[in-house]
């Protein structure tokens, strides 16, 4: 006779429990060594020892010193039956806090010549319309151009916008972009202010281009090197502003490479832009220029089409899911946030979706929650979103470039203005649950469930440690073929 | 006089404190991870998540939830893990009947077939006593929603089961 389920469980698991408890993963490594002494590290610190299982393939990457070695012989776990042959992979980490922030990060201080592959030239062709908007295709390369415009604002200053485009008669070109543009003073201290690699804002089969920001600080030259890049190029000026940007076409890779600025042969700034981020691939096929280009638009407004998310996501039906899509730091050093909402119910327009979006953001960070998109999940919540004016009803705060887009079951919006310190920020879904959105390191895509069921998406072509970060929010294939749908696991 | 450089006094308040975390984490870890993929995967999640938590150690650190946060680490490399020896690999093996007398033989097979959630819901707190809370502190989830789990795991098990 069995026992009921619970004990049934609760034995199982205490079996389970047992077994487990005969193996350490963890353990810092005091014990004498043959010869009676306690091993260490050179500047004297023992070694944490990370002891995992045989098929471990744990690559600890960056400038940690890291490396692997079978130390033990195979042992068996017992007590449910369970024979498990583990070989031990001792982790032996080196080093310290120096060595985590570190990176040899030699300067560059030789000339270097220009690239031969996919130049990037620099011209400037000033022309005026006759609203008084300055326009000019400053940089342009084998398939692309980068068009700038200057357009006069009231206050007498100017907002500069960046907008790539095909070139004509090249079947292979990109397809135009969505335009950037900042309005912010030139008066970051930074010489070499930004670099926009984080959403390419151009893409071709195996490069995007990045475009590189600088203040006012005299610049007549810029190189791009490392990691098989060898490019200088000229910054272009805008005449009535005098931003200064330059743009260079890199390969796409993992790899780090230095922007070096210099004056009169002298070296002036230099920054490095690891893990260059390659077009988003779902379903190992990259997405197509119109979802791309959908993407690249959500922060103007822009909504995506159903057929386009229906991919996205492999899955219709969902509870609801979101999609929340960084873009890259803007001008003033601070994060764009764009957001895609699904519900298994059409959203009415003017009626809370359910979700909160940066609330907690917008309310304890003390941020002119206007700036921002905030959505309620209750009326209560609603009230203190009024409090703050913004617009409950609508759900989502203004944007003089931004209204939430409700389109059946889609909802998109944006939020701007998250200070690039900025770690964290608190998404809320609709049944109370909460997600932790790091948006702080780069990451450029953010994918996370609410009762979702989302199984087929995958990235490819981006760094280790983004992956890992990314799939710290995405939800992927599950582990068995027979899972509740209704669970939100595949 | 003996100085020691400061930046081994620096590692070693950084592993000290790592350490005093690893040793506490580990276990609710280990258990959580196994009880959701089973053994073998959950116990190579288990050293993949600290050491990840070794390489991030200053930025999770800071985090609310550093166990959260590497049960999430660990869960997603035991998804990989599962989809690539999916054809291989049982989760639980069956019971010893010697051992476990009281214990459905079927029971290893009807857990794996719950959901990852359910699974880790019903384990955890029918089988550890963990609590709702402790369950959705570690998986980041409301507590209704563990429950909600763990009602559903219950359900289905007692369906597979005949129970």
């Amino acid at each position: 006779m069995k026992a009921d389920l619970d004990s049934q469980i609760r034995q199982f698991a205490m079996a389970l429990e047992r077994a487990l408890s005969k193996v350490q993963l963890f353990e810092v490594q005091e014990a004498a060594s043959d010869h009676g002494r306690a091993q260490q590290t050179p500047d004297g610190t023992h070694e944490p020892r990370i002891v995992s299982a045989q098929t471990s393939r744990r690559t600890i990457k960056g400038p940690l010193v890291a490396h692997a070695k079978v130390t033990a012989s195979p042992f068996a776990l017992k007590g449910v039956g369970i024979a498990l042959a583990v070989a031990a992979v001792v982790l032996v980490v080196f080093g310290g806090l120096s060595l985590l922030t570190g990176g040899d990060g030699g300067a560059v201080n030789q000339p270097v010549t220009t690239a031969s592959t996919a130049p990037t030239t620099s011209t400037t062709v000033p022309s005026t319309n006759p609203d008084g908007r300055f326009e000019a295709v400053p940089f342009t390369g084998e398939t692309w151009q980068l068009a700038v415009t200057e357009e006069p604002n009231a206050d007498g200053t100017y907002d500069v916008c960046f907008v790539a485009n095909p070139v004509d008669g090249r079947t292979d070109s990109p397809t135009t972009s969505s335009p950037w543009c900042e309005s912010r003073p030139n008066n970051d201290p930074r010489i070499v202010r930004d670099l926009l690699g984080m959403y390419p804002l151009l893409v071709t089969d195996t490069s995007y281009v990045m475009v590189i920001q600088l203040n006012d600080h005299p610049v007549d030259r810029i190189t791009v090197t490392g990691d098989g890049v060898n490019e200088t190029v000229t910054p272009f000026t805008f005449p009535r502003s005098g931003s200064q940007v330059a743009a260079v076409e890199v390969p796409q890779s993992d790899g780090t490479i230095t922007v070096t600025a210099f004056n009169q042969g002298v070296v002036v700034d230099e920054q490095e832009a690891a893990g260059r981020i390659e077009p988003l691939v779902i379903d190992g096929t990259p997405i197509d220029d119109t979802t791309a280009a959908t993407i690249g638009t959500l922060l103007g407004g822009k909504q995506m089409t159903d057929e386009d998310l229906e991919r996205i996501t492999g899955s219709v039906g969902l509870a609801h899911s979101g999609y929340l899509i960084e873009s890259t730091t803007t001008a003033d050093g601070t994060y764009e946030l764009g957001l895609i909402v699904y519900q298994e119910e059409p959203i009415e327009p003017g009626v809370l979706p359910p979700v909160i979006c940066f609330s907690e953001y917008a309310t304890t960070q003390g941020v002119n929650v206007g700036g921002g998109a905030v959505c309620a999940t209750s009326q209560e919540r609603a009230q203190e979103l009024a409090d703050f004016g913004v617009d409950a009803g609508g759900a989502c705060g203004p944007h003089p470039k931004e209204q939430p887009v409700v389109d059946g079951n889609w909802l998109t919006l944006a939020v701007w203005g998250i200070p690039d310190t900025t770690e964290f920020i608190t998404v809320g879904l609709g049944d109370g649950t909460t997600v932790e959105v790091d948006v702080g390191n780069g990451v450029a895509l953010h994918v996370w469930e609410g009762h979702a069921d989302i199984t087929s998406i995958t990235f490819d072509g981006i760094s280790q440690t983004q992956m890992e970060l990314i799939s710290s929010y995405l939800p992927i294939q599950g582990i068995s073929d027979d899972c509740d749908a209704s669970d939100g696991e595949g | 006089m003996c100085t020691v450089p400061s930046t081994a006094v620096t590692n070693r308040v950084t592993e000290s404190a790592f350490t005093e975390f690893a040793r506490a984490a580990e276990p609710r870890l280990k258990i959580a991870l196994c009880a959701a993929f089973g053994p073998e995967v959950g116990m190579d999640s288990t050293s993949y998540a600290l050491a990840y938590g070794w390489e991030h150690w200053e930025r999770i650190r800071s985090l609310p939830n550093p166990v959260g946060y590497l049960w999430g680490v660990g869960r997603n490399h035991a998804r990989r893990l599962h989809k690539q020896r999916r054809s291989q690999l049982h989760l639980f093996e069956s019971v010893s009947v010697e051992d476990t007398p009281w214990v459905e033989p079927g029971l290893p097979a009807a857990l794996a077939g719950l959901t990852e959630r359910q699974r880790t819901a019903v384990v955890l707190v029918k089988g550890m006593a963990w609590t709702l809370a402790e369950v959705a502190d570690l998986m980041q989830v409301a507590v209704p929603t563990v429950q909600t789990h763990l009602e559903r795991g219950m359900r289905r098990l007692r369906r597979d089961l005949g129970a």
